[in-house]
């Protein structure tokens, strides 16, 4: 894969000569995706794309522009549009490029050169074989759908005026499927999707039995009465929810007035079960990475630990305007991007309850497995959540039901005073947040 | 507008590489080949803590080539327009599958631009300046509302996006789309909580349709929003009637039918509504259309993005269903005729049948009637986003900003929550609709990605829905 070494010096000596602090942040990755139906291949699609951003600092204003064109010309134009843009600003000290100095980790891990050469016939027979496997599982199964196979590969370079020029490569393959199963006209999916760096980690039995399982588990729900329940959140979910209020740990959303963290470093924000870090180094998890987004290379943070409040999560841009060094979470979300803060991997430290302990804790408890709606039922600023939901009743410690068309309500930092127990089963979902069983007091539960 | 910008996608690509690229597709046996050509310049300005916070454009550029064998499709896109990098992406389509016979491509014929030469303010000849004036009138209306905001974001993004679509069937068409979207967001503070509102009006327009804006007006309107609910107290829990007021509601039609009436979801028999066409399947009171044809609005296209010209399709009549939405692929899946839903964010998505301006049309009650058939619920005056599980029809979508009705009468202000329920039980449910169409601006996610689509409706009452509150 063409890296673009000559257009980006080539855009760098360019705004050395035009007196220029700039940046380029250049992203190109390759991927397959097959999805299939019926027994045979219903949508394949290739894509090859790349993009570079340029970011311009002058005189303490920073300006945007971005190109798919990579071309030593269209890059130049890009650089001239983002210096044009930076001069709408007003000046801002705090804004510039930083050298980073030092190692940046190897992660070689991140990237399997093997996964581009497994043969497409293959790729192909473990979607088919993970549809084959669900659609005969059980004969309640009325419909597999969107089961298919992706995986893509890439890389991502900075380099800048200030001498960086990073670059690593990563590869993923993910594989999904969503069955549908029917009893007595209650119809019950479950979304299955796996992610994994290794192709021979994507075993279609398990995975499409473990799909059929858990949609199967769901049928017979009932209605759960209003009211206000201890709830276990399943590790997903719970990650699901730290996902969604991550940005309360954002340096930036806390500057700009929209963390109501700000200001609380030292305090105790949460129960004392809960300490949760930020790893990047961590190899396992799908937000691992060996420096940010403007170079700097990673390192472990503590966001909370016994529930105080330890740091926010920074760039270098943000970090100077708090007169702290940048914990290496600059992220720009791709090349048309502006530079933000966020979390790598997530980690909530595990317990020592097993779920099964922790659902035996209260006589009467809602295990939460699902919500959906995150985008617009929970509010990142204010905290507030009130997420359509779906799980199991638990009474004494034994599953009484399954539970379905119910809404769980509160405030994410209610919540995390909340916390009762942190359980021990911690794992990486399909996602970049590590994280155990949650036992949380007293949420507010709708339903009939 | 000017004719050399509008024949930009046509310049990006000869006539005789489109050719080239349309036979390479086909060379492994497919009966259909389409390219999708695209270029898209984006701008946007964004105002924060009273001054401009951040600057960005860009420029994006890529085609892809869609293949058909029968129901079977591939799709590879690349951003490399040259020769070379087109017919490589040609080639791979061609090499996926190996089917009996050849099919011929009918010569290209070139027809008009779609959209034709309507004049609009470019916003990218507009000055930074004067949009920054545009800015601070904005963030210093909704700041007067009072000492409770503590913080407003405004911004304005614009794009321009010009395609040409291509097809082995001769098809050549070409358009290009202004959009323009302004988003004012404002923040209360009080009490140590946060609450927070916003609007966000779009269009298929140019930079004339932000001078059509009062910004004031909807400053204030966002900065009062956000104080009351600061002010409110939570919604209760538990199952009630709901009156919907119009506009962004009709999010509750997007989500409990719209997206169950895409062949994307009909055709694999996913969505609970496969197979009931002509049957019965919401209360009497329910009729309902997406419209692209709406001028100017922003879920309307002049032709979707396989070329076909958009339609104004009649979902639901009285209760009983009409009509799908169909692209090209689901009607060969189906059977159904094409509605001119193909719909794709960008050309690194195959197309797929998408919504438009999706709507429920006016009944004959005033908002007071509707409220005063209520003795206890909820009015859910401002609704945010939701989401929808097709094969099941659960869908939530959540309340913005809500009072409490007591005995018929608006009463206090509650926070925001969650509505939930299933597609077909609630449409049965929405028994009473108002007279006052309104619609409004969103994006919607899928599968050809995010899409600039309006939802809409006049208020309405739903006889029962389950209320998230605490």
């Amino acid at each position: 894969m063409n890296t673009y070494t000559e257009s980006t010096q080539g855009v760098i000596a360019k705004a050395q000569q035009l007196g220029l602090e700039a940046e380029v942040y250049l992203r190109a990755s390759s991927s397959t995706s097959i999805r299939v139906q019926d027994g045979e291949v219903d949508q394949f699609s290739l894509s090859d794309s790349r993009g570079a951003g340029i970011r311009v600092i002058r005189d303490g204003r920073v300006g945007y522009a971005y190109s798919e064109d990579l071309s030593l010309e269209a890059l130049e134009r890009t650089l001239e549009q983002a210096a044009r843009n930076a001069a709408l600003l007003e000046s801002a000290p705090e804004r510039g490029l930083s050298e980073f100095p030092g190692e940046t980790p190897e992660m070689a891990e991140l990237y399997r050169p093997d996964l581009a050469e497994v043969p497409l016939p293959q790729k192909i027979e473990a979607a088919m074989a993970l549809e084959r496997i669900a659609k005969s599982a059980d004969p309640r199964i009325k419909n597999v759908t969107s089961t298919g196979y992706s995986d893509a590969h890439g890389f991502l370079r900075v380099v800048s005026t200030k001498g960086v020029d990073r670059m690593y490569r990563s590869s993923s393959a993910w594989v999904s499927t969503v069955p549908l199963v029917t009893q007595d006209g209650e119809n019950k999916t479950y979304y299955q999707i796996k992610v994994t760096r290794d192709f021979d980690h994507i075993d279609p039995e398990v995975i499409a039995k473990e799909a059929v399982e858990r949609a199967l588990e769901k049928l017979g729900s009932q209605e759960v009465p209003s009211g206000t329940y201890p709830v276990v959140f399943d590790p997903e979910t719970f990650g699901d929810l730290i996902s969604v209020f991550c940005g309360i740990f954002s340096s930036k959303t806390a500057q700009e007035g929209k963390s109501l963290l700000r200001g609380k470093i030292g305090e105790q924000v949460a129960s004392k079960v809960v300490t949760l870090v930020d790893d990047p180094l961590h190899v396992e998890g799908w937000g691992a990475r060996p420096f940010d987004d403007e170079g700097c290379p990673s390192r472990r943070v503590s966001l909370i630990e016994d529930g105080v409040f330890k740091t926010f999560l920074y760039n270098a841009e943000t970090a100077r305007k708090d007169g702290v060094e940048s914990t290496g979470h600059a992220a720009r979300g791709g090349y048309k991007g502006i530079l933000g803060v966020a979390p790598s991997n997530l980690i909530l430290v595990p317990g020592q309850a097993t779920p099964a302990e922790l659902l035996s804790r209260h006589p009467r408890m809602l295990y939460v497995t699902h919500v959906t709606g995150l985008h617009a039922g929970a509010n990142a600023i204010s905290g507030d959540f009130s997420l359509q939901a779906e799980g199991f009743l638990y009474e004494n410690g034994e599953r009484v039901c399954p539970v379905h068309n119910f809404t769980v309500s509160g405030n994410w930092y209610r919540l995390l005073e909340a916390v009762e127990e942190v359980g021990s089963d911690v794992e990486y979902q399909s996602s970049a947040v590590a994280c155990p069983s949650v036992l949380v007091r007293d949420l507010a539960i709708a339903g009939k | 507008m000017t004719a050399n910008s509008l024949s930009l996608a046509e310049a990006l690509i000869d006539r005789q590489l489109v050719a080239d690229v349309i036979d390479m597709a086909m060379s492994g046996g497919a009966d259909f080949a389409e390219i999708f050509v695209e270029d898209r310049q984006t701008s946007g300005l964004s105002f924060l803590d009273s001054r401009i916070k951040n600057a960005a454009s860009g420029q994006s550029r890529g085609a892809g080539v869609r293949v058909f064998y029968g129901t079977r499709a591939v799709y590879a896109h690349t951003n490399d327009l040259s020769r070379d990098g087109l017919m490589a992406v040609a080639k791979a389509v061609s090499q996926t599958r190996q089917a009996d016979g050849r099919h011929s491509r009918k010569e290209l014929a070139p027809a008009a631009p779609a959209r034709g030469l309507a004049l609009y303010k470019s916003p990218f000849a507009i000055s930074a300046e004067q949009k920054i004036r545009l800015f601070e009138r904005a963030d210093k209306a909704a700041r007067a509302v009072g000492s409770e905001i503590s913080q407003v974001d405004v911004s304005l993004s614009e794009q321009l996006q010009h395609v040409l679509i291509a097809n082995s069937e001769g098809l050549w068409a070409t358009d290009v789309r202004p959009y323009i979207r302004f988003n004012l967001s404002a923040i209360a503070t009080g009490a140590g909580e946060f609450q927070t509102a916003s609007e966000s009006p779009g269009a298929l327009q140019g930079y004339e349709f932000i001078e059509s804006l009062d910004v004031e007006d909807l400053a204030e309107r966002v900065a009062k929003v956000a104080i009351t609910m600061l002010k409110a107290g939570y919604a209760p829990s538990g199952k009630m009637p709901v009156v919907i007021d119009n506009g962004f509601g009709g999010v509750i039609f997007h989500e409990a039918c719209g997206h169950l009436l895409e062949t994307t979801s009909v055709a694999t028999g996913a969505s609970v509504l496969a197979g009931k066409m002509g049957q019965q399947i919401a209360h009497s009171a329910v009729t309902a259309l997406d419209d692209g044809t709406i001028e100017g609005a922003w879920g309307s296209t002049a032709i979707d993005d396989e070329g076909a010209p958009t339609q104004k399709t009649t979902l639901i009549e009285n209760g009983i269903l009409k009509s799908y939405m169909v692209d090209k692929l689901g009607a060969r899946k189906t059977g159904f005729t094409p509605t001119g839903s193909g719909r794709r964010e960008s050309y690194r998505y195959a197309p797929t049948s998408r919504m438009r301006n999706t709507f429920i049309a006016p009944g004959e009650y005033s908002i007071d009637e509707l409220l005063a058939s209520v003795p206890y619920g909820l009015y859910a005056k401002r609704m945010g986003g939701g989401s929808v599980s097709p094969g099941t029809g659960d869908f939530n979508f959540s309340v913005r900003e809500a009072y409490m009705i007591r005995d018929g009468k608006i009463a206090e202000p509650v926070r925001g929550a969650t509505l939930i329920g299933n597609g077909a039980d609630i449409l049965m449910k929405i028994d009473m609709v108002g007279r006052d169409l309104a619609l409004a601006e969103g994006m919607c996610g899928s599968i050809s990605g995010s899409l600039p689509v309006t939802v809409g409706q006049p208020p309405l009452r739903v006889s029962e829905i389950v209320v998230g509150g605490r």
